[in-house]
């Protein structure tokens, strides 16, 4: 059951003057329940493709259909609801909120969904319990590691029960050993949980935990090798 | 799919953790906004307390009066109440004398002495019939007895005064002994402060006393809505040069008489708030450029733009209140400090008041908070703004933040040329009102401060190749930080032009009002000697010399001419009128004037023949500047008409006054009474050793003021010079605001520029060299809001002369421009710049490079 679909997706951003087109009529189908990773050179607009998968960023032209609904139709303010209810983000840079504790960064998606109530709470305590910070509520990000802190962000990508969960590069900062460990655990809790996970990186490491695998090429998606 | 809540708690507590973690700049923002908030209620409370003083003074002396009866400067024949008495007018009556006086033994400050018919008192001075609280004997004392009073009971205990002791007290330069028959203990606090001042005494020897035998101040008088007819009765019955009138004309005269006064005060007082608004925009600027990432990263989770709006205004309304609480707490404390300095201002140049404690008005403090915590808020709106429209991505860099800052400079400038067209366009608006004046002063002063960060660039662009070749590539670096760091560092850069500017402006606009004062009176004081009788205010004394006084300085050995001059209160058509007959016939070479409206040399005789000359700020409130103008006064035989025959400068008070022959007041008022003496000197007589001499002579007499022309010029002098140290504490606090704010805005570039530190210092930069560097910044920053505060000044010092001024008191003064007064400020714009780099200086310092280049 196709449950992502982009339609003549087409982004070019203008740079000096000159316009370069980042993506060119970009069509895809993305099964229910998979893990589809997109590969690609750096700025080959793997990560534009994410913007526009979230709602964060604007399609010139196309349309980005999400479980039936048309995302490049919302208002920013819908589409803002729209992922902060169904997606769930994982950054190359953590990004976590360094004045929040690890309890509090992991639970934000559930106190700006108003869903910090006692079940939310125990599925957060289960996630942090899973990702291996079970005992690090109260601590804060600087005192974490790289990996521990992607840790975290994959809990907090998943603790509010998203539709899809987008990441960005998530092994791009960490060593070769701590980024295996943390596919290893992205790719056991979203099938586990039953998420469908969108994954760009240029690790064909990485890639491999993926059940399909694309190519970003001269603004076009093409399937990969396995 | 709409959020339930405008925040969530989430976003909240990451908006708070934001400040505790950043607690030097939560805390000097907080201290910047206390700050304001404090001067604001200071002077608020000064002022109300000002004004409520004299209200309670007022209070205590006509109680529940609804009209009052006045008479000329002599007061009114005690004949005019016994025929309203007897007329039967069916409404309470009672007859007051009051005078204000001195007692050495109860602090010598101004009393009231308050005399009353107690028989007649009961509607309308509750605390004297309610003569229950008194013993017996003390009620017959004080109707018995002459020369007795009664006294609060608090006052009499704080002086250790008991029932019967006897003390001095000073009336009209005299010295008397007055008897306490009773004291005082009305049931309210409110009665009880009205009363902290006030001797009351049985109006026989009130009359007696005050040298005022079968005459009355007042007649006070209770007349209900329906009475109209009663009041007209009355007012047939009153002979020429008396006057029936509601009692609050009289008290909303004297608060027109202080508003301009006040609201100027009030105006400057909310300097140290806009300036420290300023601080408060810059670092809540700077907090939202720091989080971009941070923002990015929330709108990606899903938090909407109005959340990330009011996270960051949740920031700033929580530094304003919890500023405002703190400034609130502080204004109470300065504001009983400042107190003082208003009360005995509005005593020098106005009326004395009797009040001493009249508590804290809530009305203030609630003023200053509210206006702290608003201030703040919309301080933060724009900043609130900016993270708002922060996008859900993470690429946007500093770097193309500060190029859309740079890119707006030019469109600052002009918006701050608008902004100063504005102003200008507001002074020419009709009316001369003073709020159209400080709006303008206002649009002129924001016009100049958005003008920092062109100024920043171009100084900036200019320095760099001249430090480069003076201190190599840190003197290179240092105006090229800036430069890299405008949207921030233009903003602190305004904040201390602002704050120095008004240092400027407000000294020319004092050295220019002293120089105009000096120069006044070396052409209004012409006399040797000038003898008079201490006043309870600084201005024109009014109370009548001893004739045996008049005639003993007259004949004393040395006297060459001598002139005198009778000053009063008189009954104008459009109010009180402040007058001096004088029988000077050089008066037309003794003023300068504004205008002349008979032909020069003829000033004397046209004033002989009843017209007057009357100063600007009079000229200028009642209208009549132009010739043919015409002032109609209350005299004892009805209203007359006297022509304006010349305008002359005068800076003795703002509500002016008028000059008259003594011939012509006399033939009006039949007052043969003088209020001060102008003495002239044969040659070679020293004026001060023969002041003293005559001093001692007349000292038995009546207790008098003989000053020299030099002495009394010194005196006239420290009375300016103590108006004006208000001017000067809040100009100072001012300077202080906006010292936290370059402080704040080095210690957030430092916190920025930890990471650039870390690779120079690892690079092999020396702490010295780094010392040099921030040194360098700092005071370029300094020089630049030096710089650009010289014409800001300048133009702050032509408004408040030639707009402010005029429309406020209706002085006209000459500018008087002194070089040090620009060089000062600056040295304290640079000085105040180096001193905030010290602190970022050190921590940078001591801060591990490995430890900086780690720290993401």
């Amino acid at each position: 059951m196709t449950f992502l679909r982009l339609e003549g997706l087409s982004k070019a951003y203008t740079e000096g003057g000159k316009r370069r087109v980042v993506l060119n009529a970009v069509n895809l189908s993305v099964e229910r329940s998979s893990l589809t990773a997109i590969l690609g050179k750096s700025g080959s607009g793997k990560t534009t493709l994410l913007n526009l998968i979230s709602g964060i960023d604007t399609a010139d032209s196309g349309q980005v259909w999400v479980e039936g609904l048309e995302l490049t139709r919302l208002s920013d303010q819908e589409r803002t609801l729209f992922r902060r209810e169904k997606i769930g983000f994982i950054f190359q840079f953590f990004n976590l909120i360094p004045t929040l504790t690890v309890w509090e960064n992991l639970t934000l998606p559930l106190a700006l969904n108003g869903r910090m109530n006692a079940a939310g709470k125990a599925r957060a305590e289960q996630l942090l319990a899973e990702v291996g910070l079970g005992g690090r509520q109260a601590t804060y990000p600087d005192r974490l590691s790289g990996g521990e802190q992607q840790r975290v962000a994959i809990a907090r990508a998943l603790v509010h029960d998203p539709l899809l969960v987008l990441a960005d590069e998530p092994t791009g900062n960490l060593d070769e050993d701590s980024g295996g460990q943390i596919m290893e655990l992205l790719n056991r809790l979203t099938r586990e949980n039953g998420k469908n996970l969108f994954l760009v990186t240029h690790s064909l490491e990485a890639a491999a935990y993926a059940d399909r695998r694309l190519r970003m090429h001269e603004g076009h998606l093409e399937e990969a090798a396995a | 799919m709409r959020p339930k809540v405008w925040m969530p708690a989430g976003l909240w507590l990451v908006g708070w953790r934001y400040l505790a973690r950043h607690r030097w700049q939560s805390l000097l923002m907080v201290l910047g906004i206390a700050l304001g908030v404090a001067v604001m209620v200071a002077i608020d409370l000064a002022n109300a307390s000002a004004s409520r003083a004299f209200e309670l003074s007022t209070e205590a002396v006509v109680g529940r009066a609804t009209h009052q009866i006045r008479g000329g400067p002599e007061g009114m024949d005690e004949e005019i109440y016994v025929r309203l008495r007897r007329a039967g007018l069916g409404i309470p009556l009672a007859p007051v004398v009051s005078e204000t006086v001195f007692s050495e033994t109860l602090g010598n400050r101004p009393l009231q002495l308050l005399g009353v018919d107690a028989f007649a008192e009961a509607p309308f001075r509750s605390y004297v019939s309610a003569g229950g609280a008194l013993p017996v004997e003390s009620l017959s004392t004080f109707f018995l007895q002459p020369r007795t009073v009664l006294l609060l009971g608090e006052t009499a205990e704080r002086y250790g005064l008991g029932v019967g002791d006897r003390f001095r007290v000073e009336v009209a330069g005299r010295q008397t002994e007055m008897v306490i028959a009773g004291l005082l203990d009305p049931p309210d606090a409110l009665t009880r402060r009205a009363l902290d001042g006030v001797l009351l005494a049985d109006i026989a020897t009130a009359q007696e006393v005050t040298g005022r035998l079968g005459r009355l101040d007042s007649i006070d008088l209770i007349v209900t809505e329906g009475q109209t007819a009663v009041l007209m009765q009355a007012a047939g019955m009153l002979p020429a040069g008396t006057r029936l009138g509601p009692v609050a004309e009289r008290s909303q005269a004297v608060e027109q008489m202080t508003a301009a006064f006040q609201l100027n005060l009030s105006a400057l007082s909310l300097l140290a708030l806009v300036v420290g608004l300023f601080l408060i925009y810059n670092t809540m600027t700077f907090s939202v450029v720091q989080r971009r990432e941070l923002f990015g990263t929330l709108r990606c989770l899903g938090t909407t733009r109005r959340e990330v709006f009011w996270m960051v205004l949740s920031e700033g309304v929580t530094v304003g209140v919890l500023g405002a609480a703190l400034g609130m707490l502080l204004g109470v404390w300065m504001g009983r400090q400042t107190v003082g300095m208003v009360t005995q201002t509005i005593n020098d140049l106005y009326f004395a008041t009797t009040v001493r404690e009249v508590g804290v008005p809530a009305a203030s403090l609630v003023k200053g908070g509210v206006v702290g915590v608003l201030a703040t808020t919309a301080a933060a709106l724009l900043p609130a703004w900016e993270a708002a429209s922060v996008a859900p991505r993470l690429a946007l860099s500093r770097s193309g933040l500060e190029s859309k800052a740079r890119r707006a400079v030019v469109w600052t400038a002009l918006a701050g040329i608008g902004a100063m067209l504005l102003g200008v366009a507001a002074f020419q608006l009709p009316g001369n009102g003073i709020l159209t004046g400080f709006g303008g002063l206002t649009a002129v002063l924001v016009g100049f401060a958005l003008l920092a960060a062109i100024s920043l660039v171009g100084l900036m662009r200019g320095a760099a190749p001249l430090l480069g070749r003076l201190s190599g590539f840190l003197g290179q670096m240092a105006p090229r930080n800036l430069v890299n760091a405008l949207s921030r560092t233009s903003v602190a850069v305004a904040a201390l032009m602002v704050a120095v500017a008004v240092t400027i402006g407000m000294t020319l606009m004092i050295d220019s009002f002293r120089h105009t004062v000096q120069v006044w009176l070396a052409s209004t004081l012409m006399g040797d000697v000038y003898v008079s009788v201490p006043s309870t205010t600084g201005t024109t004394p009014m109370t009548a010399l001893d004739p045996q006084v008049v005639e003993t300085a007259r004949s004393w050995p040395g006297v060459e001419r001598m002139y005198v001059t009778r000053s009063t209160i008189l009954d104008g058509e459009q109010g009180n009128v402040h007058v001096s007959a004088m029988d000077n016939p050089g008066i037309e070479n003794e003023r300068y004037y504004q205008a002349l409206f008979v032909p020069r040399g003829q000033l004397w005789s046209a004033m002989q023949a009843g017209s007057v000359a009357v100063s600007e700020p009079l000229a200028r409130r009642l209208g009549l500047m132009e010739a043919g103008a015409v002032l109609r006064l209350n005299t004892r035989q009805g209203w007359a008409a006297f022509p304006v025959a010349a305008v002359f400068y005068d800076y003795a008070s703002s509500e002016g006054s008028l000059l008259m022959s003594r011939g012509v007041y006399q033939r009006y008022w039949a007052d043969e009474s003088v209020t001060a003496l102008d003495l002239r000197l044969g040659a070679g007589v020293e004026a001060d050793g023969w002041a003293r001499e005559l001093q001692s002579a007349l000292g038995g007499q009546q207790r008098l003021l003989v000053r020299s022309n030099q002495t009394l010029r010194a005196d006239v002098l420290a009375v300016f010079d103590r108006t004006f140290a208000i001017t000067l504490a809040l100009r100072l606090l001012a300077t202080v605001v906006a010292f936290i704010g370059v402080l704040n805005t080095l210690l957030l570039l430092q916190f920025e520029k930890q990471r650039e530190v870390g690779i120079l210092r690892a690079l092999g930069l020396s702490g010295g060299q780094l010392w040099k560097l921030v040194m360098l910044e700092t005071g370029l920053m300094g020089m630049t809001a030096g710089l650009l505060a010289m014409p800001t000044g300048y133009a702050l010092a032509l408004v408040l002369v030639y707009v402010i001024n005029q429309r406020s008191f209706g002085w006209t003064l000459q500018l008087d421009i002194r070089p040090e007064a620009f060089l000062t400020a600056f040295g304290w714009a640079l000085l105040a710049a180096l001193l905030a780099g010290i602190l970022p200086a050190y921590r940078l310092g001591r801060m591990p490079a490995a430890e900086v280049i780690r720290y993401e």
